[in-house]
């Protein structure tokens, strides 16, 4: 137990926020706004409320079927990318890697006009497919994932293919199950991201039909004009994470050690 | 052989039918931004819904676009992709930057063509100040609102000041506020005042305690591109908000956050604050005591600066689509819909009209708080419209910090703010 004092400490930072949306959530706004941060028995009045603010059914479909569809094609990016830029010899491998790299240094923001006008050159604005095109090449997850396959050492490779193995059948066979934490730790920082990105879905996409979940939050969480109403904004943010909650909860063993894991490696 | 020539016939009427029928049918996008906590986006689909209705030939999609600043990038972003919206809020106050960018146009000839429907002189003057540039009229007012001071009136009792005369003068409300200011063992319960200053929209009330004082935070002669700062007026009110927490001790000392302060005056924390009237619906559903709203006391005059959003049309929008868009704003700035929408928002209706409508007059009856800032409208100015507003009000922010929370001489900071806000305007 005493081993755990410093990290209870670093995790306080943390907590704070997360108390207070649960208190603020659950409290009826009228009392929270009188400073009484506690009542029993707790009140869903929030919920209901912040639940009737926007169209959450449709914004969570989106949602999954963006960040888990997006996901899905990067794994294949990131680790075929990977395995080239750290197995395969070509000329100007370390010219394509560092071109990579440059990417990791451009801050998103400044690409959302750029890729805008791509998309609706090419037909595709106001759609999810759209919405997921410009990171289906991850430069953070391609850099992750060679980093994971430098650190096999290449006998593995030799040896399968002494056996009689292929490249695709060393790759999916021998190399991928070693990357798995790496592959893991990238899914979790993708997921996070693109779960709880705003600008770039709010300037992409239009229609309702194809907002996401942190698109609809921002529809009736903005105060700038009103008072901040801490009860309906804290609902629907717990709203909007709880399925990522209760996800790290279910699987934190298996996060935690992807990312030890990955980082004793990489 | 006959039946093959009535089905071609058949055919040919069907097609015949639906081709004028899909060219009649137009769509419309409108981007709206939210700046109130709650269902708003809703209600103004519910809106779009009713008039989508009615106007079948007109089908209007609204789409939510952010606050007012990721509103105004997303309509940039669009209409550089070539796909504008075809009609939008926007921030009222960012007309000289709109303009800037050559995206939207007068409305003149448009109001002149309808001018007995529209009856622009129906809307409060002081509404239509960030509408019109150069003598022409680029938006019409639709979200709007002002800041007014909400008062604790049963502390009023509790300290033996009258609750139906609240303060009038800055120099009543610094001694009101000291009465309102309790301590208890050394630890201040209870304040008497609390002016936001940062946070939101930071320079707004500044703006209004500089109006207060004689002056105006811009040239009106050069309304686009010349600030105010290093002036008396300005620098009255620059001191006046230090010496509240700083000698006066009746507000906290520093810079008070703007989203907070609604909930402090319902928690009862502190008793009188300057606030935008579209807090009333929040400090009516959370506060348990009686309160009342009053004019912004005066120093030299009364005044306040209006905020809020108006209806833009594009440039880009060919002249049908035009037409159709203004039919659209048109409907969304009459008198039913803006009572309606005061009602369901807290934002003060823009039009007089509205205010004879019966759901209005019901409503005014139930919550008298919501005509002060109506009836203060008569002393309002201009919200500051100078162009590159984002940046400006940022080195606007950062002078009135510094004199916040330090104690070097007001004078010298404004004119170094004043300095960083020409640059900027250059």
């Amino acid at each position: 137990m005493r081993r755990d004092w410093p990290a209870i400490l670093l995790s306080l930072p943390f907590l704070g926020p997360i108390a207070f949306l649960l208190l603020a959530s659950f409290t009826p706004s009228r009392e929270f706004g009188q400073g009484r941060y506690w009542s029993f028995p707790p009140t869903l009045e929030s919920f209901s409320l912040a639940w009737q603010s926007a169209t959450f059914v449709l914004y969570y479909r989106n949602t999954i079927l963006y960040t888990v569809g997006l996901l899905a094609v990067q794994l294949v990016t990131v680790t075929l990318a990977g395995y080239a830029l750290a197995r395969l010899r070509f000329p100007g491998r370390q010219a394509v890697f560092y071109v990579v790299l440059l990417q990791l240094f451009l801050p998103p923001v400044v690409l959302i006009l750029p890729n805008f006008l791509t998309l609706r050159a090419i037909g595709l604005g106001d759609t999810l497919v759209g919405l997921a095109m410009p990171y289906v090449a991850s430069a953070y997850g391609i850099f992750l994932v060679r980093q994971g396959f430098r650190s096999v050492p290449p006998e593995y490779d030799e040896a399968a293919m002494l056996d009689g193995a292929g490249r695709v059948r060393i790759l999916w066979h021998v190399l991928v199950p070693m990357v798995r934490p790496h592959l893991a730790a990238f899914s979790v920082v993708s997921l996070i991201y693109h779960w709880n990105e705003f600008l770039w879905p709010l300037v992409a996409t239009s229609s309702n039909s194809n907002r996401v979940l942190a698109v609809g939050l921002q529809s009736f969480t903005r105060a700038s004009e009103s008072g901040a109403e801490w009860g309906l904004i804290c609902a629907g943010t717990l709203i909007v994470i709880a399925p990522l909650m209760l996800l790290f909860v279910l699987f934190q063993r298996l996060f935690i050690e992807s990312f030890t894991q990955s980082g004793l490696k990489g | 052989m006959k039946r093959r020539a009535l089905l071609a016939a058949v055919v040919l009427v069907l097609v015949a039918g639906i081709v004028p029928m899909a060219q009649a049918q137009m769509k419309l996008q409108f981007y709206y931004p939210v700046g109130v906590a709650g269902p708003l986006a809703r209600i103004i689909d519910g809106y779009v819904k009713e008039w989508n209705q009615k106007n079948p030939q007109i089908q209007v999609e609204p789409v939510f676009a952010g606050g007012y600043t990721e509103a105004y990038a997303k309509t940039l972003a669009a209409i550089r992709g070539g796909t504008p919206p075809d009609v939008a809020i926007m921030l009222s106050q960012n007309l000289n930057d709109i303009i800037g960018q050559d995206i939207v146009i007068p409305l003149d000839e448009l109001i002149a063509a309808d001018a007995a429907q529209v009856k622009m002189d129906d809307f409060f003057p002081a509404f239509m100040l960030n509408s019109t540039q150069g003598g022409k009229v680029w938006s019409i007012p639709f979200q709007r609102s002002t800041p007014v001071m909400y008062y604790n009136k049963d502390a009023f009792k509790e300290v033996g000041l009258d609750p139906n005369k609240p303060p009038q003068t800055q120099a009543e409300l610094v001694a009101a506020a000291k009465k309102l200011t309790k301590q208890e063992g050394g630890r201040t319960t209870r304040w008497g005042l609390a002016i936001p200053s940062s946070g939101g929209v930071d320079t707004w009330l500044y703006e209004a305690l500089t109006i207060a004082a004689g002056g105006l935070l811009y040239d009106t002669n050069n309304s686009c591109c010349k600030v105010l700062l290093a002036s008396k007026p300005a620098e009255t009110a620059a001191q006046f908000l230090r010496e509240l927490g700083e000698k006066e001790k009746v507000s906290p000392p520093g810079p008070i956050n703007w989203g907070t302060t609604a909930n402090d005056f319902a928690a009862g924390n502190v008793a009188m604050i300057y606030y935008t009237t579209g807090g009333l619906g929040f400090i009516r559903n959370n506060a348990k005591f009686d309160f009342g709203t009053a004019f912004l006391p005066k120093d030299q005059r009364f005044g306040t600066p209006t905020g809020g959003g108006n209806f833009y049309l594009f440039k880009a929008t060919p002249p049908d689509r035009r037409k159709a868009a203004w039919e659209f704003a048109k409907w969304m700035t009459s008198t039913e819909i803006l009572a309606r929408w005061s009602i369901d928002s807290g934002y003060v209706a823009p039009r007089k009209s509205s205010w004879e409508t019966p759901v209005m007059k019901d409503y005014v009856g139930k919550y008298p708080q919501a005509i002060t800032a109506r009836d203060q409208l008569q002393y309002a100015h201009a919200e500051l419209p100078v162009k590159n507003i984002i940046e400006v009000k940022r080195a606007i922010t950062t002078a009135l910090q510094t004199v916040l929370t330090t104690t070097q001489p007001v004078g010298p900071i404004l004119a170094e703010g004043q300095k960083r806000v020409d640059e900027i305007l250059k």
